[in-house]
């Protein structure tokens, strides 16, 4: 029984991780109808320039995090600027593979400056755990689901009562008419990056506490793709769901059928779903005018 | 006053515009192109030695993978980020085929792509239901399906030991060189290159890019859409199978870590750089990234002294992801369009 509990508990927590890369996906997605490859290496990127703040810096720990969120935001608005601004209207397939060329850049560019060593991160958080009935959770997975669904709620609210959340909303509806309505639809996309760079860095610091830091980091971007389609890619709360349902059933899948088929029963997942509904669980489904 | 004399030059029907060569300089070109294929392994044995080779045996499997790639992507408008586990299954059932029935070479090699296209095929068929990044992310499941069956097929594949492949063999004579297998492969991609040409000129190749235009349209004017989307996939899968098999055949061993996503994007990679929809593309591209990759090593000096652990894969790939997002940004036609505008510029020379 509490074998099964600490599965489905590991499965929440992991998946809670999932939620926050596929709510970067989905906000990239949403206002500018790709899909970030890169998203996995922010998120990456994000947990190096933590690490590099506490230990070499030797920043207390709420001024790394604080200095982390700003670092990631600048560096989300930069790749825009300097990239993917230069590429508006481009086929989607290409901006799929310049996002891939990014995914590799960073990747290669935190290898070269330091190096595929693994390092622990020095939080506060870590080797700290408390129980929760049988099981016992260590804090950081505890403070991943709450900052996971904290993060989920703040970014509804932004996008459904704030002016800025719905002018954003409004570009990702009609770009032409919303900028007839007097939105800057380059000031969109350009916040848009910034914040979903940010939401991928706290999930970088987040999965540094909970494993370790390396450069195979990135590769839960791609991990989380499932998850974010499962969610129906356009919908916030459906990352969420999508997250923690692709959490659990790799958890449950690898702890009853064997971990080999964990990792690969979250793409036979996403399968499934492209084939049966492709617009997920909460998307809308597309419809287009001839 | 006399008629116009009808000049060499001059195209008067639909045949002579489709031809594969359309004038007799073309042709002599092409003729003077081939003896220097033929003689490239002279040549390197003066200069470059075996090394030099090698790549160029590396660069030319990739032509063959980036040929096929570009059928789908750049002419049909599908895209793969699978194509890495289509040269998987081709390469094992070339490994398998060799080692467990004793299959001889040349009949594995045609055995490997049409065994890949059916699978190809089979993987295309959500095709008909998804496009553009939905697509993308079934072939990226798809991918990651293979990969996993391959590692952990251990009774079938060998598992992460990969398998090792005899040298192919004709009676006494074993391709166990770099010269022996450039010719063995060369010939094959001039074949298949033709194959592309072929396709791209007739019917099929006209379906296809009204496919990719649009495919509502391409419908309406009666081309079955279920029909020539399998079809893409089947022949882009079965070159991949083809390059796969010429994989195992020139390392005499097979493994997981010669498939992986990387591969797959690398693929991508050589048809972006090189252009889409272009045979020149495929050809320049899958040359450029086989010797930027290659050439790489002789760069890492100059970088080691600023960055003394520098790992050489990661040089690798930052000037390959490098390369692709400049290509994009500055020439979204890549080297193939390079090769337009230098032509152009020479047409017109003086003026």
């Amino acid at each position: 029984m509490d074998i099964a509990l600490q599965v489905v508990i590991n499965g929440f927590a992991q998946g809670s991780i999932y939620a926050l890369v596929a709510l970067g996906f989905v906000l990239i997605y949403k206002t500018t109808g790709v899909i970030n490859l890169a998203q996995g290496e922010m998120m990456m990127a994000g947990a190096y320039i933590y690490y590099t703040l506490l230990t070499t810096l030797g920043l207390p720990f709420p001024v790394a995090f604080v200095a982390t969120l700003l670092a990631a935001g600048i560096l989300g608005a930069l790749i825009e600027r300097l990239i993917m601004h230069r590429l508006v209207g481009e086929p989607v397939f290409v901006l799929l593979m310049v996002t891939a060329g990014l995914a590799v850049v960073i990747r290669a560019g935190i290898g070269m400056i330091f190096g595929h060593d693994t390092f622990p991160v020095p939080t506060p958080l870590a080797g700290r755990s408390f129980a929760l009935g049988e099981a016992t959770i260590a804090a950081v997975k505890g403070w991943a689901c709450l900052v996971t669904l904290v993060l989920t709620a703040v970014l509804f609210a932004f996008f459904r009562m704030t002016r800025l959340g719905i002018a954003m909303r409004a570009v990702a509806q009609n770009r032409y008419a919303a900028q007839l309505m007097g939105v800057s639809v380059r000031r969109m996309f350009n916040l848009t990056w910034a914040l979903a760079t940010i939401v991928a860095a706290v999930g970088g610091m987040l999965l540094a506490d909970i494993r370790y830091l390396d450069t195979n980091m990135g590769f839960i971007g791609l991990r989380a793709i499932p998850a974010a389609v499962l969610g129906g890619l356009t919908s916030i709360p459906g990352a969420l769901a999508g997250g923690l349902i692709i959490g659990l059933v790799e958890n449950l899948i690898g702890f009853s059928l064997g971990g080999n088929l964990k990792e690969v029963s979250a793409y036979v997942v996403l399968l499934a779903v492209l084939l049966l509904r492709p617009s997920g669980l909460f998307g809308a489904a597309e419809t287009k005018r001839v | 006053m006399p008629a116009i004399a009808k000049s060499k030059y001059m195209i008067t029907s639909y045949a002579e515009d489709f031809a594969l060569f359309r004038t007799g300089v073309r042709k002599f070109w092409f003729a003077v192109l081939m003896v220097l294929l033929a003689v490239i392994p002279l040549v390197t044995r003066v200069f470059g030695g075996q090394y030099l080779l090698s790549v160029l045996n590396l660069a030319v499997i990739g032509v063959i993978v980036a040929l096929g790639l570009n059928l789908l992507t750049g002419l049909t408008g599908l895209v793969s980020f699978g194509h890495a586990a289509f040269v998987a299954v081709g390469s094992y059932t070339a490994g398998l085929l060799t080692m467990k029935l004793g299959v001889p070479f040349w009949l594995c090699i045609p055995l490997a792509g049409f065994f890949t296209a059916a699978f190809g095929v089979i993987v295309g068929l959500p095709a008909l239901r998804m496009k553009g990044i939905y697509l993308a992310l079934a072939t990226l499941a798809a991918h990651f399906i293979v990969e996993h069956l391959i590692v952990n097929w251990e009774d079938l594949t060998g598992g992460a030991n990969g398998l090792t492949v005899t040298r192919p063999a004709i009676g006494s004579l074993v391709i166990d060189t770099e010269v022996e297998f450039y010719y063995l492969a060369a010939g094959l991609a001039v074949l298949l290159t033709f194959g592309i040409a072929n396709i791209m000129r007739s019917r099929i190749g006209r379906a296809l890019l009204a496919v990719r235009d649009s495919d509502i349209a391409a419908q309406a004017m009666g081309v079955s859409l279920a029909r020539y989307k399998t079809l893409s996939f089947g022949i882009s899968a079965g070159y991949a199978g083809i390059a796969g098999s010429l994989i195992a055949y020139r390392f005499g061993y097979i493994g997981p870590d010669f498939f992986t996503i990387t591969h797959s994007v690398e693929y991508i990679v050589m048809i972006l750089i090189g252009g889409l929809g272009s045979i020149r593309g495929s050809i320049l591209g899958a040359m450029f990234v086989t010797f930027l990759r290659e050439g790489i090593p002789f760069l890492k000096g100059a970088f080691a002294e600023i960055l003394p652990g520098l790992a050489l894969p990661d040089l690798e790939n930052l000037f390959l992801g490098l390369a692709l997002i400049l290509f994009i940004i500055f020439e979204p036609q890549g080297l193939a369009g390079w090769w337009h505008k230098i032509r152009r510029y020479w047409n017109t020379w003086p003026f």
